[in-house]
């Protein structure tokens, strides 16, 4: 009796085997790779022309992990091993270029952990898109790694070793995300940077980065942030530009506002709490207007004038006037963005897209002739700034001798 | 080749179904006391533990005087004090004289004896040899009198036996604190004092041709579905075997997918838990000689509840059952989730942790499959030489484990650390669902290995297979991931969360018990300055 019904299963039984075999041939991908037969790739960059060939050059900063986790002093007296590999290599084409890395490293290199991306200047002012081209096709590249331009090279970028973090590359990254403290670098992923490409009207925007020398050692500190036209580096902000570039697209999150009296001397200083941005833009008369309101709240920090704020009846006068101070630097480093932008002609701020989104049909005619009409907008700023803390102490640190 | 394995089979069929039957022909027995005792010793192959004591009853009749008699039990199951004090004693007292009217004819002396002679409490009439033999065997001592066709068996079992301790499997922290042992008398006895209900129904049967196993089904009448009892009592019937020496036995003979890796029969030694499935609606099988007693149908989800469920409040107890669920989940499947992203999808490890196991892996010689699946098999050596090594070496294997394995191997880089923590963590969770260990071990390493040639795809394919078995398995009649699949959400009281005892309204609904109300609606605490009504 069990054999006749099993008889009857065996057809069922061999279709559902036939079935479950069939699911584990459609895995598609089939590269098994172990974790020690990889370079984790930290950051990366892409040079060209640095010495006059025409060639791409690509830097890699490879994670050493032995080094990173039990770091092996070099022998007698000798510093550390840095837990890096920099290695370099370059062709006529980025893929190539980038290929040939494989001549001087034991391990194929792994990118889905790469932190930063970083094209030199000279790259920059030809026109990244070569090498874009190439991270866009390549599958293991995650589009939230930081876009960054080298104000000199990126080969020199990635040798300068590492400072707080281990990995120099994560210091860059570290340095990036840290910029929010001050809002005075904008942050600029792979995906943004895409973003700003495919974009008809907007200007590509990204961090720059330099090397300078401390002492003997040499760093990196964030410079700016370099302005594009297309994939061509046309200019740059400074850092009281980005952050004015930075209040119009609403991404100001804490930072320092020195505050200076009418004579320009500085009395006070403000922290930025919170902010908030309206963006409206309005066509009078054929005549594109763009306001801005910027709302903030803030905390005064540093009070410089040896007045302080010590007679409490007037308190709230002076808090009034240090605000509309406030207002006043937050304003011209709103308008100092914007100077700039109309100069190189090219809209940073993505009014462009704001323009379409608000006024759809009058865009169609005003897309075309975009580069005309954008120095000519018409920028009403308007700021409000409330003071909320003053800190623990109502008058000064040192009392005026009376 | 299926072709021979199939004669091979066939020939083995035809073998066991030469096994003789056990209905040999009925002997009664003769009236000749002499001839029943010859009987009885070769039927128990003259054995040196069978006692049987001839002696005379002095009873004086018009007729003779006294009469010839023996009894016949088997030293050291039969309880020493009930032959001497209630069936020797007596018989062999005074001399009793029984006046002209009292007189009575030897073939109701029997009766008589029972009547005014035995002070045993429980005896009874038998017939036959088989019943005789039967009766010495279990313990009992049968009393044959000359010129008497029948004999009384009086019940004298009484061999040595645990007394009632703590079982060693399921330790609990409040609550009873009794556990099963190997007599099924005294085990019915615990659930008896569990459950006053005098519905609680035990129904005997006895199976295993040379052990004659005694059995028990427990279940409570009116609560139980009748199909069920019936269904369980069919397949115990169906059972034609030499020997069952566990109850494990049993289950092997009446599971639903005996082919299947899971359970589909639970198992307790405690007479709470007991207790509480046979309220729920479920039959215990309970084996004389064992004392774990098994319980039907059986859920997936009951291997995650405990019987401390029930001990604990019910807010922590819901987050340790989420706990045991996710300690199943790791148990089951990280190892296979560590080889499937250490070795296809390293995009999916954080940078710093991937740095860390890089580290740790720079060095190590094998693919981590090979690694995991080493070290997966050496933590089940060690688990196995664990329990199987007598207490005494214990700790020379633990201390030889723990260093060389944990230590030395990483040392010598043999293995990554990585590797160590997740195998430690592995076994560590496969023992906080114990019901289910050993089935962990088969799912953990075959989803190991799918995941070593096909990563996260080959493990989420393992994952939905290993889905659809559990989703057709099923214990007698009841889906066996009920409430789950099917849904029946008024049973997630007692599965997702733990529900206070009062507002556990109903028996689980998945087990379609014949009465499922538990409680009256709002018969929790109320506040004391409220009235009831």
């Amino acid at each position: 009796m069990m054999n006749k019904k099993k008889n009857r299963n065996v057809p069922q039984l061999i279709f559902s085997l036939v079935l479950v075999f069939g699911l584990f041939c459609c895995s598609g991908c089939w590269d098994r790779k172990e974790i020690k037969t990889q370079g984790i790739v930290a950051g990366m960059g892409v040079d060209w022309n640095t010495d006059g060939s025409g060639k791409y050059l690509h830097t890699f900063q490879v994670i050493k992990p032995g080094e990173v986790t039990h770091p092996k002093s070099k022998g007698n007296g000798g510093g550390d091993e840095p837990p890096v590999w920099v290695g370099t290599s370059e062709g006529k084409t980025p893929y190539e270029s980038g290929r040939n890395i494989a001549f001087q490293s034991s391990r194929r290199l792994f990118f889905a952990h790469n932190q930063t991306l970083i094209f030199g200047k000279q790259l920059a002012q030809k026109g990244v898109r070569p090498p874009l081209d190439l991270e866009l096709r390549f599958s293991q590249i995650h589009s939230l790694e930081l876009i960054m331009i080298a104000k000199g090279t990126a080969k020199e970028v990635l040798e300068v070793p590492g400072g707080l973090a281990k990995i120099p590359a994560f210091d860059i990254s570290g340095m990036v995300g840290d910029a929010k403290y001050t809002s005075e670098a904008i942050p600029v992923t792979l995906e943004d940077f895409f973003g700003y490409l495919v974009s008809k009207t907007r200007a590509p925007v990204a961090p720059q980065i330099e090397v300078f020398t401390a002492g003997k050692e040499k760093r990196l500190r964030l410079a700016g942030t370099a302005v594009f036209r297309k994939d061509r580096w046309i200019g740059e902000l400074d850092k009281t530009e980005t952050r004015g570039l930075l209040w119009v697209l609403g991404q100001v999150k804490r930072g320092v506002i020195n505050i200076p009296d009418q004579r320009g001397i500085e009395v006070a200083a403000a922290e930025i709490v919170t902010t908030e941005r309206k963006l409206r833009p309005e066509i009078r008369h054929g005549k594109v207007v763009i306001r801005i309101q910027i709302n903030t709240e803030g905390n005064l920090q540093d009070i410089l004038s040896p007045q302080g704020l010590t007679d409490p009846g007037k308190m709230n006068d002076k808090l009034h006037e240090l605000e509309k101070l406030e207002a006043a630097v937050i304003r011209q480093e709103i308008l100092a963005a914007w100077r700039k932008a109309r100069r190189l002609n090219a809209d940073v701020f993505g009014f462009g897209e704001a323009l379409h989104r608000r006024h759809p049909r009058q865009w169609k005619s005003m897309e075309p002739e975009w580069d005309r009409l954008f120095p000519r907008i018409g920028l009403k700023v308007e700021v409000n700034t409330a003071l909320r803390r003053v800190g623990e102490i109502m008058t000064p640190a040192i009392p005026l001798p009376k | 080749m299926f072709r021979w394995l199939l004669k091979k089979y066939k020939a083995i069929a035809n073998m066991s179904s030469k096994i003789p039957s056990p209905d040999a022909p009925e002997e009664r027995l003769s009236p000749d006391l002499d001839r029943n005792l010859a009987w009885i010793r070769d039927a128990l192959c003259q054995s040196p533990d069978l006692v049987i004591r001839n002696f005379i009853i002095r009873i004086h009749t018009n007729i003779d005087r006294g009469w010839e008699a023996a009894v016949a039990y088997i030293d050291g199951l039969a309880d020493n004090t009930v032959i001497n004090d209630h069936i020797l004693r007596p018989l062999m007292g005074d001399t009793i004289k029984l006046s002209a009217n009292q007189v009575i004819n030897p073939e109701k002396n029997l009766l008589w004896i029972e009547d005014h002679l035995i002070t045993a409490n429980d005896l009874s009439r038998i017939t036959t040899l088989n019943e005789t033999i039967e009766a010495i065997i279990k313990g009992d001592t049968v009393l044959l009198v000359q010129n008497s066709a029948k004999a009384i068996q009086i019940s004298s079992k009484g061999w040595e036996k645990r007394a009632i301790s703590e079982p060693q499997s399921e330790v609990i922290i409040k609550g009873p604190r009794d556990g099963f042992i190997e007599n099924l008398r005294t085990n019915t006895a615990l659930l008896r004092r569990k459950i006053g209900d005098p519905h609680l129904t035990f129904e005997s049967m006895r199976i295993g041709r040379q052990t004659r196993t005694d059995l028990n089904l427990a279940y409570i009448r009116g609560i139980a579905r009748d199909d069920l009892v019936a269904e369980v009592r069919r397949r115990i019937r169906r059972i034609d075997t030499d020997a069952i020496l566990s109850g494990s036995n049993i289950m092997e003979f009446i599971e639903d997918a005996p082919f299947s890796l899971f359970p589909t029969t639970a198992y307790t030694e405690r007479p709470d838990v007991a207790a509480a499935k046979l309220l729920e609606g479920r039959v215990a099988i309970m084996v004389d000689g064992t004392p774990t007693v098994y319980t039907v149908p059986a859920l997936f989800v009951e291997s995650f509840q405990s019987p401390d469920d029930y001990h604990f409040r019910p807010y922590y107890i819901t987050l340790i059952r989420w706990i045991r669920f996710l300690a199943f989940a790791f148990t089951v499947f990280l190892p296979a989730f560590y080889v499937a992203l250490t070795t296809f999808h390293q995009e999916l490890i954080p940078t710093p942790l991937l740095i860390t196991i890089a580290a740790a892996t720079d060095t190590t010689p094998f693919p981590v499959v090979i690694e995991t699946l080493g070290t997966g098999i050496l933590f089940e050596v060690l688990r196995e030489a664990g329990l199987r090594i007598p207490r005494a070496f214990g700790p020379a294997v633990s201390i030889v484990g723990g260093l060389v394995i944990g230590e030395a191997a990483v040392g010598a880089g043999l293995v990554g650390e990585p590797m160590v923590v997740v195998t430690a963590l592995t076994a560590i969770a496969s023992y906080v669902v114990p019901f289910q260990a050993e089935v962990n071990v088969f799912l953990r390493l075959g989803l190991t290995i799918i995941a070593g040639f096909f990563g996260l795809y080959g493990i989420f394919n393992g994952t939905i297979l290993i889905l659809i078995h559990l989703a057709s398995l099923r214990s007698f009649g009841i889906p066996f991931l009920s409430p789950l699949a099917p849904l029946m959400a008024s049973d997630l009281k007692d599965v997702i969360i733990r529900a206070p005892q009062w507002a556990l309204l109903t028996r689980p609904r998945s087990l379609e018990p014949k009465e499922s109300g538990r409680q009256k609606f709002g018969s929790g605490p109320k506040h004391p300055g409220k009235n009831d009504e």
